[in-house]
């Protein structure tokens, strides 16, 4: 094969161990039809002795662009691709399985997402059963490193730079089974950019022993896992645990805190409201600041209350005599506004970090402040950048979720709101049960370092109300930072108990004009999903992505069930 | 020292005694009752949060259901269109075979 600058050559590497020929048949094929020209398949037998095979291979040898290597006996996965990647002479390598499919285009599509900063391409795959019928799409975000490690969302199909893929030495023994996560890992180590295309080029055929059918049909597959995860930790600087959880292919990566640990300053602005959650009267800040007192496992905090000026001396006094010397009191004049509030109480506090907290909130999982503080004091990871803010998982008074991270898709809105908060989310990603990258985080409870905090100029004081996280959540990615939503730091959040939702129009239309490419284009929310739904809900493939399409438009139904949720739960 | 208002004092005093016979009702002829009652508004408080709780996993559920649904819908409209646009262009290949039949037979 030729290499060409315009047409650069690809080689796809197949390592074949007894796969159904019907199967295998289908795998070859899907590569001669390419439409891209300079493509070389290396298919590695890795001693394959069931019937039919060897027969496929032999006629596949026929073809020129095929490089079949025969290994004498089988050596399991690594070893087979891996003889692959020695015989391949192409620009890109990709990796191909023995009985899955690409789309015909798919080396074109991935070639022309494949420009010259960019070091690995990965698309989106949907799902075969064994009879071949297409099961469903897997849509994926854009690069997401954090997500990477708590879960391999990527999978197929994978491009890459074969020198940096050389470089990398391969794929390394001992990870079989997770063999491509922990390539992935380290390709996310070193590429200068890596792509997605979201289109489905690949299909992933679910045989029973393979790990799309599941984590019983290779259980050592996410051993494996957990220890390419564990590693990628040490090689990054990251001081870490890696635990598997009861989420097939999820892990837990638990940051270590710095030592010693920052201080870190909760600021809640009040007004010392009242109401009523699981029928008794509460008055919610002093409540928020006593579910932290009585059960966090983060000690070194200082709490800046900002009150408003009728906030009773009653609520001043009881939340003297919880927190004592670590309280701050901060008065605020006039009508009430959030983001000045929050900038009038970052302005007094003193801790390194930073805790927004809405008063209405209730702290469930023990260690949520540590969690939080591990993740916006990791270290930064190449382009990627650090982590500027991390987000809590949020539910409702009946535990159902208020808030799973923000989408920025066609305007800006709470992530699977509604959902149980039990739920790992939809299949097949289970986005509500892993750490992961998201566009904006709302800032009912969010962490942020105060130096950043100043370095971005604070809340957006022309946002009384509404939005003013959305606005922090972008300008802090602006600047170069990653958001982080996670499920491991859990609260409650009363929403909307202390004051009346309403959003003025000019906040809207400020967001609008402010944002207006960013609150369309989510990143971490593949285009290919439903307008107005937030529930990674797949639109139909081939049908134009644009909100309200057609006869079904698929806001109405959905909506008003939202909203029944929400108004039975309130 | 300021005179004390005697007259003020025997009304507090009344006030207060009047408060205390009226929260000894409240309580019971036990003081024990009080702190039985306050256990008592606990429990029932968390009887009602694992209610709503319960709530909120069926509300939960409805909601995964929605989704499911919202999927189907929109599967169903694809197939719609599909089966639309497959029927027009059938329709259309007999009205232009039709056409070219007409023509034949008026030359």
């Amino acid at each position: 094969m030729k290499e060409s600058l315009i047409d650069p050559l690809v080689s796809v590497i197949t390592p074949v161990f007894n796969p159904d020929p019907a199967h295998l048949a289908a795998c070859l094929e899907s590569v001669e039809l390419q439409t891209a020209h300079n493509v070389e398949h290396i298919i590695v037998n890795d001693g394959s002795t069931r019937d039919g095979v060897a027969e496929l291979l032999r006629r596949a040898a026929d073809r020129s662009s095929n490089i079949v290597l025969h290994r004498p006996e089988q050596g399991g996965i690594v070893a087979a691709s891996n003889d692959g990647l020695a015989a391949a002479t192409g620009k890109f390598v990709a990796f191909l399985d023995h009985d899955d499919v690409l789309r015909s285009d798919a080396i074109a599509t991935m070639l022309a997402a494949a420009n010259d900063g960019v070091d690995v391409v990965y698309s989106d795959h949907d799902f075969l059963d064994a009879s071949g019928q297409h099961i469903g799409p897997c849509l994926k975000p854009q690069w997401s490193p954090e997500r990477l490690r708590n879960q391999n969302y990527i999978t197929h199909f994978v491009m890459a730079r074969r020198s940096l893929v050389v470089d990398l030495g391969g794929f390394r023994s001992g990870f079989d089974g997770a063999q491509d996560h922990d390539l992935m890992l380290r390709l996310g180590e070193t590429a200068r950019q890596i792509a997605h295309v979201p289109e489905v080029l690949y299909h992933w055929r679910q045989a029973p022993t393979s790990v799309a059918a599941g984590v019983d049909a290779k259980p050592w597959a996410f051993d494996a896992g957990q220890r390419a995860v564990a590693e990628h930790c040490e090689r990054i600087g990251l001081d870490a645990t890696v635990n598997t959880t009861e989420h097939e292919g999820i892990y837990r990566v638990q940051n270590t805190l710095p030592s010693p640990p920052p201080q870190v300053s909760v600021l809640i602005p009040t007004r010392g409201s009242a109401g009523h959650i699981w029928g008794i009267s509460r008055c919610f800040v002093v409540e928020a600041v006593r579910s932290i007192v009585e059960r966090s496992t983060y000690s070194d905090l200082e709490f800046v209350v900002i009150i408003d000026d009728d906030t009773p001396p009653a609520v001043i006094t009881t939340l003297q005599d919880l927190v004592g010397e670590r309280l701050v009191l901060v008065e605020h004049h006039g009508e009430f506004n959030f983001s000045t509030k929050m900038n009038e109480g970052a302005a007094a506090a003193s801790g390194d970090l930073l805790l927004f907290l809405n008063d209405d909130t209730e702290l469930i999982e023990p260690d949520s402040i540590q969690v939080l503080v591990g993740l916006v004091t990791g270290p930064s990871e190449g382009a990627s950048g650090p982590v500027g803010m991390a987000g809590s998982k949020l539910l409702f008074d009946d535990g159902t979720i208020q808030h799973g991270g923000h989408v920025y898709f066609h305007g800006p809105h709470h992530a699977s709101t509604g959902w149980s908060g039990a739920s790992p989310g939809p299949l097949p990603l289970r986005p509500l049960a892993v750490a992961r990258e998201c566009s904006g985080v709302t800032a009912a409870v969010a962490m942020m370092s105060a130096e950043l905090f100043n370095e971005v100029g604070g809340f957006p004081e022309e946002l009384p109300l509404n939005y003013n996280d959305v606005d922090l959540s972008l300008r802090i990615r602006a600047a170069g930072y990653r958001i982080i939503w996670t499920p491991h730091s859990l609260w409650y959040h009363f929403e909307s108990r202390t004051r009346i939702g309403k959003v003025l129009p000019r906040e809207t239309e400020y967001i609008e004009q402010r944002w207006a490419h960013e609150l369309r284009n989510d990143p971490y929310y593949n285009p290919r999903l439903s307008p107005l739904w937030f529930d990674w809900l797949e639109w139909p493939l081939d049908e134009p992505t644009f909100a309200g399409h057609g006869a079904t438009k698929p806001d109405t139904f959905a909506m008003a069930v939202r909203r029944s949720i929400k108004r039975n739960s309130s | 020292m300021p005179e004390v208002d005697q007259t003020e004092v025997v009304h507090d005093v009344e006030a207060l005694i009047a408060e205390n016979k009226r929260l000894r009702r409240l309580v019971g002829p036990l003081e024990q009752s009080y702190d039985d009652l306050r256990t008592e508004l606990v429990g029932a408080s968390e009887a009602v949060k694992i209610a709503e709780q319960a709530n909120g996993e069926l509300r939960g559920e409805v909601m995964e259901l929605t989704v499911a649904l919202g999927q189907a819908r929109h599967n169903i409209g694809k197939v719609h269109r599909i089966v639309i646009q497959r029927a027009r262009h059938m329709v259309g290949r007999v009205v232009r075979r039709v056409q070219r039949r007409l023509a034949t037979f008026e030359r």
